[in-house]
């Protein structure tokens, strides 16, 4: 329980930072006053710009903004999108679906791949697999998202016409956007299911298992990939806030209609409080699910909440 | 062996599935497909000012500007002033909604009390509609005449009811619908009717047989969000998209030799310059002075050399078509900016940098990096240019936007001595002015000039149209002579266009797509 309480209590402070950062950005960014009028201000006599600053509550001490910001976010209200003429916290919340969906299908396909090939290489080391695994597992972790979203755009989209370039509403809309996304998760679990599986396989329950005569299929998967998903699983969780989170480049690359292209967005248009509405979200989400798997991981193995 | 026959059957499925993918052939009776960088806000035109492109091609206002950026009668017929604060406006007979009600007094009156009651509750995206606009109340004299109540004088009104924002309504369709049904299936008088909209995939428009002024000759059009400008370059390369807007400048050569489209470049309205601060160096209160900058600078070989030939110098303070067509920019003539200096009593020092009662004509300039095309390289030839006629930039600062908006607030408090800047669009000489005019919030030189104060209040409330010109020409000229900025150019907008499709840019910028797209093949 007082693990429980612990990881409760990081997880409040996580957020409660994200949220001195979410309100730093207004500021960050110059005069907010300004910023947020841009050329608007153009049109305007210095009066009615100190008149919009008054009214947005700008002129009063940063710390009395952001007790309010802070009061008032606790229930619910991020404030009012002057762009989309609606509360922030609902311009975020019609835009998670279409993250959700693409993040779930990225998160399908890292494991539908990745594990199967992490397999296939840890089974045959220093093999021709092996290294073409070993290779993509590289090339995976070190392309960066958007390098390699305008790589497929050209190719499947630009060359070979085979892929609707942006936009959603098919599955053929889903397929670059969540290859994109799922190319990091998808290398670093196949490093990861072939280091561990490499390390289990010479474990003396594995050469127990030949010498009992079993088959080398049952071997592998029945003994040794079973044993080897406790960090694989402990990753997989962790890359749902990845998935959530790094979605931002890759909406916008592709026009997706989900979260972080909306932020993308805002930021663009200075509606600001969209934008803190958008980050908070987000490190809640993240610190959810980080606190679950923590919870299901101390389940899975006592050992961990006997050490804490 | 299992897990390679595996893999290699994979692989091969997925080639076969994405294979069958076949790509659509193109066809004349393909929708036109327009890319934007975001989605609506709303297509409620009295809720966003993001969408102008959009609600002027959907919606149809009283008045609007035509493809040269003259205002002129739209809905309406004609316009009297029947006192200063009392306008009559008729409204053109036998027009229909999309959706088959009137155009008619009451509609504009609907509209019109909408506005004023949103306004005043709040609501919607008008303090620029209505802050420009300042009527009191609208009543109907007959079915096609209204009388407009102003609170103040307006002799530019015509121009002041050209926002998308003020676009008519149908009155049974927006009282017996919630604003959120509304906001994204909107009926308007525009040159295309509204289908469907859903994000990610566009917003699919028709177009109206019955529109003013003809059914458009492009039949079906999607506007689409792409947020990433590389990704609306694919689109246009792979021939899914027709048109978008935004394209780099430095990638035109290249997007020149792309087969099936073209790059089209037209002015804006945005105006680039340099801001001269007044109150921090003596020398900049003296005409003279920045004369003589202006002189100093060669604006051709700037926009030959760093613009690609796509920007044209002038005294960018008024824009097309009130600007004053005889004024001529400040020549490249570095042996007159020396005269002038010296004339101000700045004589070259030992090292060559003017000195005057023991001040030296030491400046600081700040520069934007990738706000406009080469600003930064432009500032650094500019303040060579100065050295050349004894100018020093003693620090020549490179700044990111975020810190360029804190320094331009409050008319440019934080400015120093330089500062390259810009100033969006206007539809009016008068309007324009404000750029230079004491109380206005782009001021940021500081600049005040009684004379031109002087000029600015009377053409402000001058309403003989005839006079218009003369006093907007003399008010350009005079400032011009001024040289309260270092007039640079127009910034060029450049746009991406399908081969198949004829496409008509404005000077505005903006895209009212029943008035620019000419048709498809």
């Amino acid at each position: 329980m007082r693990y429980v309480l612990r990881r409760l209590a990081q997880s409040v402070i996580v957020v409660f930072g994200v949220s001195i950062v979410a309100f730093g950005l207004l500021f960050l960014t110059g005069d907010p006053t300004e910023v947020i009028l841009g050329d608007g201000a153009d049109r305007m006599t210095v009066d009615q710009i100190q008149e919009f600053r008054a009214k947005m509550g700008f002129d009063r001490p940063w710390l009395v903004q952001y007790a309010s910001f802070v009061g008032k976010a606790l229930q619910g209200d991020f404030g009012y999108s002057f762009i989309r003429h609606q509360p922030a916290y609902e311009v975020i919340v019609d835009k998670l679906p279409a993250t959700i969906q693409l993040a779930a299908f990225a998160f399908v396909l890292s494991l539908v791949i990745s594990i199967p090939l992490g397999v296939l290489s840890a089974t045959r080391p220093n093999t021709t697999v092996d290294h073409a695994v070993t290779a993509l597992t590289l090339a995976g972790q070190s392309i960066p998202s958007f390098w390699l979203g305008i790589l497929l755009i050209l190719f499947f989209g630009v060359e070979l016409k085979w892929l609707p370039i942006s936009g959603s509403g098919t599955w053929k809309h889903l397929v670059m956007p969540g290859i994109t996304l799922a190319a990091f998760p998808m290398a670093r679990n196949m490093r990861l299911t072939r280091s561990s599986m490499l390390d289990f396989m010479q474990r003396d329950f594995v050469r127990t298992a030949r010498a009992k005569g079993i088959s080398e299929r049952r071997v592998v998967y029945a003994h040794v990939l079973r044993n080897s998903l406790l960090p694989i699983v402990t990753a997989v969780g962790l890359e749902l806030g990845f998935l959530l989170g790094g979605s931002v480049i890759v909406e916008t690359i592709f026009g997706w209609p989900g979260v972080g292209r909306e932020i993308v967005a805002a930021i663009g248009s200075k509606d600001f409080f969209v934008v803190q509405a958008g980050v908070i979200m987000l490190a809640l989400i993240f610190a959810g699910v980080n606190l679950l798997i923590d919870l299901v991981y101390v389940w899975v193995d006592p050992r961990i909440r006997l050490g804490g | 062996m299992n897990q390679i026959r595996l893999l290699r059957s994979s692989l091969i499925a997925l080639g076969l599935g994405l294979a069958t993918v076949a790509p659509a052939a193109r066809a004349a009776d393909k929708p036109v497909v327009v890319l934007l960088n975001a989605e609506p806000v709303s297509m409620d035109p009295m809720f966003t000012q993001a969408d102008a492109h959009l609600i002027l091609t959907i919606h149809e206002t009283l008045f609007r500007l035509d493809n040269q950026g003259k205002v002129v009668p739209a809905i309406a017929e004609s316009i009297k002033m029947l006192d200063p604060l009392t306008w009559e406006i008729k409204i053109r007979p036998g027009l229909t909604f999309h959706n088959g009600e009137p155009i008619n007094a009451d509609a504009a009156v609907f509209t019109f009390d909408r506005a004023k009651k949103l306004f005043a509750e709040g609501k919607g995206d008008l303090t620029f509609a209505l802050g420009a606009l300042k009527y009191k109340t609208m009543e109907k004299v007959d079915d096609l005449t209204v009388k407009l109540n102003m609170s103040e004088p307006d002799p530019v009104i015509t121009a002041h009811m050209v926002n998308p924002e003020l676009s008519l309504l149908p009155p049974k369709y927006y009282t017996e619908n919630p604003p959120e049904k509304v906001a994204f299936a909107p009926v308007g008088a525009g040159g295309y009717k509204f289908v469907s909209y859903k994000a990610g995939q566009g917003v699919v428009l028709k177009a109206f047989d019955k529109y003013r002024l003809g059914k458009p000759p492009v039949d079906d059009v999607i506007v689409k969000a792409v947020p990433e400008v590389a990704t609306r370059i694919s689109e246009l390369k792979a021939g899914s998209a027709d048109l978008m807007v935004g394209v780099p400048a430095d990638l035109k050569p290249s997007l020149d030799k792309t087969p099936g489209m073209k790059v089209i470049v037209a002015p804006s309205y945005r105006r680039l310059f340099v801001a001269i601060k007044q109150g921090r160096h003596p020398a900049l209160a003296d005409v003279r002075v920045r004369q003589a900058m202006n002189h100093a600078v060669n604006c051709e070989e700037i926009a030959s050399a760093l613009m690609g030939g796509m920007a044209k110098c002038n005294i960018d303070l008024i824009n097309t078509p009130y600007n004053n067509p005889g004024l001529k920019p400040f020549a490249y003539d570095p042996a007159k900016a020396k005269a002038l200096l010296d004339a101000a009593g700045w004589v070259p020092g030992k090292d060559g940098i003017r000195v005057k009662d023991g001040v030296r004509l030491a400046l600081d300039f700040d520069t934007t990096n990738g706000s406009y095309l080469n600003d930064k390289e432009i500032a650094q030839v500019m303040a060579d240019s100065w050295k050349a006629v004894g100018i020093e930039i003693k620090d020549l600062r490179v700044i990111d936007n975020a810190i360029n908006s804190q320094m331009r607030a409050k008319q440019g408090a934080g400015y120093r001595d330089l500062m390259n800047s810009s100033s969006g669009p206007d539809y009016t000489c008068q309007g324009d002015l404000l750029l230079v005019q004491k109380d206005s919030g782009s001021n940021r030189m500081s600049w005040v000039d009684d004379k031109f104060e002087a000029m600015f209040k009377a053409f402000n409330q001058e309403f003989d149209q005839s006079k218009w010109q003369k006093m907007c020409w003399d008010a350009e000229a005079y400032v011009a002579e001024q040289a309260p900025v270092i007039w640079m150019f127009t910034e060029p907008t450049l746009y991406g266009v399908s081969d198949r499709l004829s496409y008509e840019a404005r000077p505005d910028g903006r895209m009212y797509l029943n008035l620019v797209l000419k048709g498809v093949k």
